[in-house]
């Protein structure tokens, strides 16, 4: 093919009712050269595969939805830290959903000879699916089948040796709760919207991934220096240092500081525990030693103990931190770590299970549901007992854990009164740990995210005043910023990168990004504006995904509590963001991204990003 | 005696992170421009339950084993370098050089029947260069 | 004690009184991080007056890194709450607080 980066090939799997032992029907197709310039690969390529797998008649468990596993041009190569992204549909809301996750499985795809690998159908028994260059086999799954995420992984990787890499989902995937995830390489997870659902209602359990195949690179010579480009970067930058000593958990400090920290369910945003939880305590109290992902020169996660010592895993992140710390009172980290390894485990989203287990809390304190309801459990804040119970609980859709288990946006409607006031979700989506009432943008990132409450594609909190000029309190200039914090991303999840690598670490900008697509897949006059423009084409592609799902403005609104009820202490102290303000936020993102009032992308905007005939025709 | 004469990589696992960029420079310096961790002569070992990577590659030991256990001595010391190292062009892919090594560390690329040995990238060794976090080392040995 | 005897005697215990904060800083200063120091100020001190008893050395660091600049990207907190960088210089102390400087980054 010629094509530099790429592996070239798109592999096919349907399962179609089969068994393990049973041929199984794949095949590949060349990748679409014409595409590959507007949408790069990764989401971009992605969204495309989806948009034409999966559309509104496909339920997210049902057989046809795919469970697509993308990669990018530069996964894989000596560049910086690669990543993979799951792209489905999600459980928990209905839309578009990918999630990323960086580990060994996503340089392997690749050199196993695929850039997406797209599995359709559903086996008639528990099954793994295994992948080997050329051959693709189904195995039986049935001695793993209930298996926690580890024992999975750790018979399999028994069974094919280490070079095998493995993605697996857990005992809450096989009971298809819409927030399980998937794990891979022991210690990663694609965590958000219930990937690992889709692969258990697929009867799926595991996927292995060998490969021995090239990836041709367009200037190995120009990655050399590059490479030595990021170091002095990393050597120059504000908190690259920082980063890697301690990982995501040392803004938990600021997060509280500033007002953003969700505590209790969101009723505040700061947690007066937060010296017991924060990363400085971590690393004194349960710290191991470091851990990293493939290709990366900044290792930023920990590897720690827990339960006094009995258990290891990798964590606690920020977010974990937050949703299952802060949020639901609990001012231990042994105990953090403790839920972390639970929800690794069985295999779900810390963050939607500490959001949902919060919402559970203040129904508790709030009489609205009782220990009859809860099978006995004292589920009142900082209860840490009760926490662990109830992830356990969720995972097996036990008692309770039914009726949390489906969400909180399900669980509000279940339990009623006034308890939809604080569910705390965007689109069905938990959200992360960042409290918009303590800078607004972040609502309106929340509420533009390309699937529900999630703060990985802008995180508008604590910029820079000289990097964007923005009200914290207000809507001015917020709009324009969470765009661009948007645009930035795209190049970087079609790589596929991880994004807070460059940013962070490395302090990348546009330019930067251009130039690795210039020395991997050899175009010579990629520029930022163009991927600018990629960017817009790819958040329009998958707007346009969720407006074929039914979303409309009304959609793209945040909980009841967050606009309009004030926070009671920090520095958002009394300030309520409300209708006006957070209408005026919207109505100037739709215009910078080119739709109308309803958030609907208007045809001269299709036309413009050359999307007219991937999407078709929209509904009103 | 030559430059190369008793040196090696010592690779120092507790500082390896795992992120094995080092495979993925080795193997585009022997083919260049390609990235194929299956062409690499040194791996990473990675030993999850207790987050333990140990680099893992050629000490240039004194008895090389390796070259005595070549059938059609492609294996030799090269005169150089001072250091065994496997002619590609003679290989003949038997692999019996590849147990024959006590310590593992004569890899075998299955795609094209060659046992990838390292030769220090001729005295400037590539993995060494490229590893963020210093955990190998271009050293002397004792 | 009123009146002027009542006075005199307060001002002089106020003389005789000192009292503590702790400083820590959460990022790297001095070239280490994730360390702190004790001062001794007086009563009503000003947060601006505190930062004045650090070691010349560091406090010529907290003024290029959090002081002077228009956008610092370094944050300092009283009891775990962030003070604006407006109010830095009148912010008062009663004694007995805890103050950090941090990174101002939020997130992972």
């Amino acid at each position: 093919m010629g094509l530099k980066g790429y592996a070239g090939k798109v592999l096919f799997v349907n399962l179609d009712n089969k068994k393990a032992g049973e041929t199984l029907q794949w095949r590949t197709e060349a990748l679409n050269e014409i595409l590959l310039r507007k949408l790069i690969g990764g989401r971009g390529y992605g969204a495309y595969l989806l948009y034409h797998l999966a559309g509104p008649a496909t339920k997210p468990l049902d057989p046809q939805n795919p469970f697509i596993l993308s990669t990018g041009p530069l996964t894989g190569t000596p560049l910086a830290g690669s990543k993979f992204a799951v792209i489905t549909k999600s459980p928990l809301t209905g839309l578009f959903l990918d999630s990323y996750s960086g580990g060994d499985l996503a340089g392997e795809i690749k050199y196993a000879g695929y850039d997406h690998i797209v599995i359709q159908g559903r086996c008639a028994q528990p099954s793994y699916l295994l992948i080997e260059d050329e051959k693709v086999e189904l195995r039986d799954a049935s001695h793993i089948w209930g298996k926690t995420t580890f024992a999975a992984e750790e018979t399999l990787i028994k069974e094919h040796g280490g070079e095998t890499k493995i993605l697996v989902t857990g005992p809450a995937g096989e009971n298809l709760v819409p927030f399980a995830c998937v794990c891979t390489d022991y210690y990663h997870q694609s965590g958000r919207g219930g990937a690992g659902a889709v692969l258990g209602s697929k009867n799926l359990k595991a996927i292995a991934v060998k490969g021995s195949k090239d990836i041709t690179v367009a200037d190995s010579e120009g990655l050399r220096k590059f490479r030595q480009y990021l170091l002095e970067k990393f050597k120059k930058s504000q908190f690259g240092d920082l980063r890697v000593k301690y990982g995501t958990p040392y803004t938990t400090t600021s997060a509280s500081a500033i007002g953003v920290l969700p505590t209790r369910n969101f009723q505040q945003g700061s947690f007066e525990g937060i010296e017991k939880i924060n990363c400085f305590t971590l690393k004194e109290k349960i710290w191991i030693s470091d851990h990293g992902c493939l290709g990366c020169q900044a290792p930023c996660m920990n590897f720690v103990k827990a339960k006094k010592g009995k258990i290891k895993l990798v964590g606690p992140e920020y977010e974990t931190i937050a949703l299952l710390g802060s949020n639901v009172g609990v001012d231990d980290i042994d105990r953090v770590a403790e839920f972390n390894e639970l929800c690794d485990a069985y295999g779900v989203d810390t963050i939607s299970s500490g959001g949902v287990i919060a919402f559970a809390m203040e129904c508790y304190e709030k009489g609205f549901i009782d220990k009859k309801m809860t099978d006995g459990l004292d589920l009142r804040f900082g209860n840490a007992d009760a926490v662990a119970e109830m992830i356990a609980k969720i995972a097996r859709r036990d008692g309770f854990g039914n009726v949390l288990a489906d969400g909180v946006k399900k669980a509000a409607e279940r339990i009623g009164k006034e308890s939809p006031h604080f569910a705390i979700h965007v689109k069905g989506m938990e959200l992360p740990g960042y409290e918009p009432r303590g800078a607004f943008a972040m609502g309106l990132a929340y509420a533009t995210a390309t699937r529900g409450g999630c703060h990985r594609r802008a995180k508008p909190v604590e910029i820079p005043q000289d990097r964007f000029k923005y009200d914290i309190f207000g809507s001015e200039g917020n709009a324009p910023m969470v765009k661009k914090l948007q645009d930035f991303r795209e190049p970087v999840h079609c790589g596929i990168l991880c994004d807070a690598l460059l940013r962070f670490c490395f302090e990348l900008e546009m330019k930067d990004i251009a130039e690795m697509y210039r020395l991997v897949v050899g175009w010579e006059d990629i520029s930022p504006p163009e991927l600018t423009q990629l960017a817009e084409r790819i958040y329009t592609l998958t707007r346009c995904y969720n407006v074929r799902e039914g979303i409309r403005r009304k959609d793209d609104t945040l909980p009841p509590r967050i606009l309009y009820d004030p926070l009671p202490d920090g520095p958002g102290q009394g300030k309520v963001m409300g209708d006006k303000t957070f209408n005026k936020m919207l109505d100037e993102y739709y215009s910078l991204r080119g739709w109308d009032s309803n958030g609907i992308p208007l045809p001269e905007t299709l036309q413009r990003l050359g999307l007219t005939e991937i999407v078709g025709d929209l509904p009103e | 005696m030559s430059q190369l004469h008793r040196r090696h990589i010592k690779s120092l696992p507790e500082k390896c992170s795992g992120c094995r960029l080092c495979e993925l420079v080795c193997s585009d310096r022997h083919n260049p421009n390609t990235t194929n961790p299956k062409r690499s002569r040194i791996r990473v070992e990675i030993e999850h339950r207790e987050n333990r990577n140990q680099p893992r590659v050629c000490l240039q030991c004194e008895e090389h084993p390796c070259v005595e256990a070549c059938p059609v001595e492609a294996i030799k010391i090269h005169s150089e370098l001072g250091l065994p190292v496997v002619s590609l062009g003679e290989c003949t892919g038997c692999q019996a050089c590849v147990p024959a090594c006590p310590y593992g560390v004569m890899f075998f690329d299955a795609e094209r029947s060659l046992a990838l040995k390292c030769d220090l990238c001729g005295g400037d060794p590539e993995c060494v260069k490229n590893c963020p976090q210093g955990a190998i080392v271009f050293a002397k040995s004792a | 004690m009123r009146g002027v005897e009542g006075k005199v005697v307060r001002a002089q215990s106020m003389e005789n009184s000192k009292t503590k904060v702790q400083i820590r800083f959460l990022a790297f200063f001095g070239g280490r991080d994730n360390w702190g120091v004790d001062l001794n100020i007086a009563p009503e001190a000003t947060l601006f007056e505190a930062l004045g008893k650090i070691e010349k050395s560091i406090y010529e660091e907290i003024e290029e890194k959090l002081l002077r600049p228009q956008h610092p990207r370094y944050a300092i907190a009283i009891n775990g709450k962030i003070v604006p960088q407006d109010q830095i210089r009148e912010a008062r102390l009663r004694g007995g607080e805890k103050i950090t400087i941090m990174a101002r980054l939020v997130g992972g």
